[in-house]
C-alpha cells in the first residue's frame, strides 16, 4: 500500500472500488488521503456506519453518507463535530483554529450524495482550500483526527513568513505507513520497523509507548536504545510527551516504565535493560572488557535463562520492550528481550546503517514496518547524503545496492538508453512551501583556517533568517584527529565574540542544551537533529565508519547543510562529486553510472575488506598478543600512543613504537 | 624571578572561572578552564583578566573589575615570550584541549556527581582513559589555596560583614573573612598573597584579640 494513503475502512458495505481508486489518485498525486470513521486516536464509536470521512490536507473535511441514512446520518456528522471539537479543545487548538461555528461552514463539506466522489479529481477541486489561515486550520484538524498532534507552541497562530519559520511550524502529519504502524495490532511478537533517519521512527515508537501505557494499566514498559546520550535525551523527552499527549496517567518510573540504554551498570540495576533483567532473574552481571562484547554478554544471560527454565516457562520481566536505533545491536540481544518480555518486541533500525555494516544485512530483508520517506532531510541533501556515504560518484564505489534495496531506501529508480541510473525522491509535505531553487545543502572549500569558515556561515545563516536562534544550528566535527579539539576551543571562543551565544560542546555535556548553539564531534549527535547544520572534515576518507558518520551528519538538516572541507588537492572531494551535487540541487536527482557486474562483485570485496580492516584498537590488541606484553601495560601504551597520534600508524610502525616506549615503562616499574 | 603570564578574558570566560568556589569538583573545573584559556590564543584587550604567577608559588588570579580571587595552580606551564608551550602535570600528563575535554566529559557526568568519586567511576568505565583519571586525581588531591577579595554594599554589617574583605578557603566549616579598613588593588591583593615579598600584617586583630592572654584562666 502506498505511504500517501491510509484506510480506516474496510471494504465491507462501502465500494470497493473507491477505496481502489482512491488509493490511485493518492499515489498518482503524491497527496496525502486518509479514509477514516472517526478520530483514529481517540475510541469514539458512532452508532452510523455506512459514512465515511474523507481527509486530505489542504482540503476541506469531507463527511460522506454512502447509506442514505438521512436523519442517522446528519445526527452522526453532529456527534462527530462535537468529538472534533473536543479533542481541539483537549490539545488547546481552539485558540489558533477558533470556536467551531466559525470553521465548520468553511472547513467541513458534508456530502450527502456519495456520486460527487465518482470523479475524484473534479471532487477534490471542489474541496480545495486556497486561504493560507484556512489551510492551516483544516491541516490542524486533521492531525488530530489521525492523532498526529502538534505542539501549538510550535505551529503557533500566525502564518509563518520565512523558511525557516514555515519549516519549524509546518504541520507534521503520519503518512498512510506511518498511521497503520501506530494503530494496526501486531501478528508476531517481534515487530521490525525499517527506515532511514529521520523517517520518524523514534517519534512513532513514542507514540506506540504512550498507546501501550495507557491501554493496559498493570504492563510494564521498556524503552531501550545503545547510546547513553539518546537514551537519556529520550528520557527527558518522554514526560513532556506524555503531557503534550494529554496522557492523564503519570509516568511510573522504575516500576511500569524504564528510559535507559542497553547495559546499564552492576552498581544501579535500573540504569540498563541488561542490567535490570541480570537483577530480576539473579543471574551474573557481565561488565565490558576486552573479551566481554554486548552481544556476549546477552548470550550467556540467554544461556543461562534457559537452563534457569528449562522445565517451566518463565516470569516475564516485561510485557513489552522497545528498542530504537537497533542496528547497533545483533540478533543476542532481540532474542533476550524476547525471552524476557510477555507481549511484544518493537525493534526500529535505520536501514542504511544497516546496508552498511554487512553483518547485519540479513535483518534488514523484509521488516514488518518499511518507512520509506525521510522527513526529517530535504530529499536533496539526502540524496547527497547518500552519495556520499556509498561514493556513488566516485571512481572507485564503496557500496552498490540492487534494485530492492534502492526501492526500500526510498528510492525511485529507473535506467535511460545509455544504462545510467536514475535514482530520485519524492517530495515532502514539510518543504513545499520552500522555493524550488533554494539549496538544500552547499559544499564550501576552506582556504583559510577553518575557524574563521564557521563563523563567515554562521553570519551567513544569521543574515537570512533573522528569526534563528542558537538551538537552531548544529556544528558537527566530523574527523578523529585532535585538531578538533582545539578547533572546538577556538571557535566557543570566536562565536561568543562574534555572537555572544552559548556554546554547548556535547562531547563534555553529553546534552543538547536550549539557547545554546551546539558543538559536537560525530559521537554525540544521534537522534538530534537542527535547521541548520555545519559539518566539518579535512579530508573524505574511504573507510566504511567514516563514510557512514558522512552520511548521518550530513542528513541532521531540516534546512540546509553546510558541508565545509579544507580545499586540498587530495581532500577527497572530486569533480565528480560537486557535479553529482549540482546535478542534485537542479534536477532533483541523481546520475550514475552503473558498474558492471564484474565491478560490483569487485566493489563487494573491497567493501568487506574494509569493513574487516582491523581498528587501531585491534591492531594493538595484536601486537599485544604477539609480543606477549603484560596487560598491566596496555592502558598506558594506549594513552601514549594516543596522545602522540599514532592512531593513524600501520602496524609495523606500532610495533616498534610499543617496544621502544615499553623499556620506559618497565624501568619505571622497577 | 617569578615567571607570569597574563591573559585578558571574554565576558563567558569570566564567568566560568569567576564564581565563589565550593568544592573540589568546582576547583578541578577552575583549573581545567585556566589551563584552556592558557593554550588558547590571546583574546584582545577585556574588563576582566586572569595571571598566572610561578615563582615560589604557583598562583592564579582573576580579577574581575574591582573584585579578584586566587587559587593555587598545580600544573607546570612552560612559558616562552608570553606563549603557553606546554602544560603538564606533576605526573607527566601533557594537558591539552582534548584532555581537558575528557575531563569536563567526567566532570559533567550526572553519575559521577551522584557518587563523586573517581575510582568508583574508573571501574564503571567501558574503557577508560588512565591519562585523564590521573590528571584529575592529582587536581583533586592538591590543596586549592582559595582566597578571594570582595566588598558587598548590600550586605556590609558593621565588623561582622565588612565592607571590604577577604574570604579565606571555602568549605563552611573553615572559610572566614578578614575586614579590611579600605578597598584593595590589585597590586596589593597579588602582593599579600606573594610569599617573595613583605609579608602583610594583621595589625588591628593583634590589638583587638592578641593583647588579651589566649591561653584559658584555669581557675
Amino acid at each position: 500500500m502506498t505511504s500517501y494513503f491510509f484506510s480506516q475502512i474496510s471494504s465491507g458495505g462501502l465500494d470497493d472500488t473507491l477505496l481502489k481508486d482512491l488509493e490511485i489518485y493518492s499515489e498518482t498525486k503524491k497527496q496525502l488521503v486518509y479514509v477514516i470513521s472517526g478520530p483514529l486516536d481517540q475510541k469514539y464509536s458512532y452508532d452510523y456506519q455506512d459514512a465515511l470521512i474523507l481527509l486530505s490536507p489542504r482540503h476541506k473535511i469531507s463527511v460522506v453518507d454512502f447509506g442514505q441514512g438521512r436523519h442517522k446520518f446528519e445526527n452522526y456528522v453532529e456527534d462527530f463535530l462535537e468529538d472534533l471539537t473536543s479533542i481541539s479543545d483537549k490539545y488547546l487548538y481552539r485558540s489558533i483554529v477558533g470556536r467551531p461555528r466559525n470553521w465548520k461552514g468553511v472547513l467541513i463539506e458534508v456530502i450527502k450524495d456519495p456520486s460527487k466522489l465518482e470523479d475524484i479529481p473534479n471532487f477534490f477541486t471542489s474541496v480545495k482550500l486556497k486561504d493560507p489561515a484556512e489551510i492551516k486550520k483544516v491541516d490542524l484538524l486533521i492531525s488530530l483526527l489521525i492523532g498526529s498532534i502538534n505542539d501549538v507552541d510550535r505551529v503557533k497562530d500566525e502564518v509563518p513568513e520565512t523558511v525557516l519559520d514555515k519549516v519549524k511550524q509546518k504541520i507534521q502529519l503520519f503518512d498512510g505507513d506511518q498511521t497503520r504502524f501506530v494503530y494496526q495490532v501486531p501478528h508476531s511478537k517481534r515487530v521490525t520497523i525499517q527506515g532511514l533517519s529521520g523517517t520518524g521512527k523514534t517519534e512513532l515508537l513514542l507514540h506506540k509507548l504512550k498507546d501501550l501505557y495507557i491501554q493496559n494499566q498493570e504492563s510494564k514498559i521498556f524503552f531501550t536504545c545503545h547510546n547513553k546520550v539518546l537514551s537519556d535525551n529520550l528520557r527527558q523527552r518522554i514526560p513532556s510527551f506524555f503531557n503534550f499527549m494529554k496522557v492523564e496517567q503519570q509516568i511510573d518510573w522504575e516500576k511500569r516504565f524504564w528510559c535507559r540504554n542497553a547495559w546499564g551498570s552492576g552498581s544501579y540495576y535500573h540504569s540498563g535493560v541488561y542490567s535490570y533483567i541480570c537483577h530480576f532473574y539473579s543471574i551474573p552481571f557481565y561488565r565490558y572488557s576486552s573479551v566481554m562484547s554486548f552481544s556476549k554478554a546477552c548470550e550467556l544471560a540467554l544461556k543461562d535463562l534457559q537452563e534457569k527454565y528449562i522445565d517451566d516457562s518463565p516470569e516475564y520481566a516485561f510485557s513489552y520492550i522497545i528498542i530504537d536505533e537497533s542496528q547497533d545491536f545483533d540478533e543476542n540481544f532481540f532474542k533476550l528481550c524476547e525471552f524476557v518480555t510477555e507481549k511484544n518486541v518493537y525493534i526500529a533500525g535505520d536501514i542504511f546503517q544497516s546496508i552498511f555494516d554487512q553483518a547485519k544485512l540479513a535483518h534488514t530483508i523484509k521488516p514488518d514496518y518499511l518507512l520509506g520517506k525521510c522527513y526529517r532531510t530535504d530529499p536533496k541533501t539526502l540524496m547527497f547524503g547518500h552519495a556520499l556515504g556509498m561514493g556513488l560518484f566516485e571512481k572507485e564505489k564503496l557500496r552498490w545496492l540492487d534494485e530492492n534495496e534502492w526501492i526500500a531506501c526510498g528510492y525511485n529508480v529507473s535506467v535511460d538508453a545509455r544504462k545510467k541510473l536514475h535514482l530520485s525522491r519524492e517530495p515532502l509535505r514539510r518543504f513545499e512551501d520552500i522555493d524550488d531553487d533554494f539549496d538544500s545543502i552547499e559544499i564550501i572549500e576552506a582556504k583559510n583556517n577553518l575557524d574563521s569558515h564557521i563563523i563567515d556561515i554562521l553570519s551567513h545563516i544569521v543574515k537570512e533568517n533573522e528569526t534563528v536562534l542558537p538551538e537552531d544550528i548544529g556544528i558537527i566535527l566530523l574527523d578523529d584527529y585532535r585538531y578538533i579539539y582545539d578547533l572546538a576551543d577556538q571557535l566557543e571562543v570566536s562565536i561568543q565574540r562574534k555572537f555572544s551565544w552559548p556554546v554547548n560542546k556535547a562531547y563534555e555535556t553529553k546534552t543538547k542544551r536550549p539557547n545554546q548553539i551546539f558543538l559536537s564531534n560525530k559521537n554525540n549527535v544521534k537522534g538530534l537533529e537542527f535547521p541548520f547544520v555545519i559539518c566539518v572534515t579535512i579530508k573524505i576518507l574511504k573507510t566504511p565508519s567514516y563514510r557512514n558518520s558522512l552520511y548521518t551528519m550530513i542528513t541532521r538538516s531540516f534546512i540546509k547543510t553546510y558541508f565545509l572541507i579544507k580545499e586540498d588537492e587530495n581532500s577527497g572531494l572530486s569533480k565528480e562529486i560537486k557535479d553529482g551535487l549540482d546535478h542534485i540541487l537542479r534536477k532533483n536527482e541523481m546520475v550514475i553510472d552503473q558498474p558492471s557486474e564484474t565491478e560490483q562483485k569487485k566493489i563487494m570485496t573491497r567493501f568487506m575488506k574494509m569493513y574487516r580492516d582491523r581498528s587501531y584498537h585491534e591492531i594493538m590488541m595484536d601486537i599485544f598478543r604477539k609480543k606477549k606484553i603484560e596487560k598491566k601495560y596496555h592502558n598506558r601504551l594506549f594513552s601514549v600512543a594516543q596522545q602522540l597520534g599514532m592512531m593513524g600508524s600501520d602496524e609495523k610502525t606500532l610495533t616498534q613504537f610499543v617496544i621502544d616506549n615499553l623499556k620506559y615503562l618497565e624501568d619505571q616499574n622497577g | 624571578m617569578a615567571k607570569e603570564i597574563s591573559r585578558f578574558l571574554l565576558p563567558f570566560q569570566e564567568g566560568q572561572v569567576f564564581s565563589a568556589m565550593r568544592d573540589k569538583i568546582h576547583y578541578a573545573k577552575s583549573i581545567l578552564y585556566v589551563s584552556r584559556f592558557l593554550l588558547l590564543k590571546p583574546n584582545e584587550s577585556t574588563e576582566s583578566s586572569m595571571k598566572l604567577v610561578v615563582g615560589k608559588m604557583s598562583r592564579i588570579f582573576i580579577f574581575k573589575q574591582s573584585k579578584f580571587l586566587s587559587f593555587a595552580f598545580p600544573l607546570f606551564v612552560d612559558i616562552e615570550k608570553e606563549e603557553v608551550l606546554a602544560i603538564r602535570s606533576r605526573w607527566g600528563v601533557n594537558i591539552d584541549s582534548e584532555i581537558i575535554s575528557k575531563c569536563f566529559e567526567i566532570l559533567n557526568d550526572e553519575n559521577f556527581l551522584h557518587n563523586p568519586s573517581l575510582t568508583g567511576f574508573y571501574f564503571r568505565q567501558q574503557s577508560p582513559n588512565d591519562a585523564v583519571f590521573n590528571l584529575l586525581e592529582e587536581i583533586i588531591m592538591f590543596e586549592p589555596c582559595y582566597i578571594r577579595y570582595d566588598f558587598d554594599k548590600e550586605r556590609a554589617n558593621g565588623r561582622r560583614h565588612p565592607l571590604y574583605h577577604l574570604d579565606v578557603n571555602y568549605s563552611d566549616y573553615g572559610n572566614f573573612k578578614m575586614g579590611l579598613d579600605e578597598a584593595l588593588l590589585n597590586d596589593n591583593f597579588e602582593d599579600i598573597l606573594n610569599i617573595e615579598t613583605d609579608c602583610a600584617y594583621l595589625q588591628d586583630a593583634f590589638k583587638k584579640t592578641l593583647r588579651k592572654p589566649l591561653i584559658l584562666a584555669k581557675k
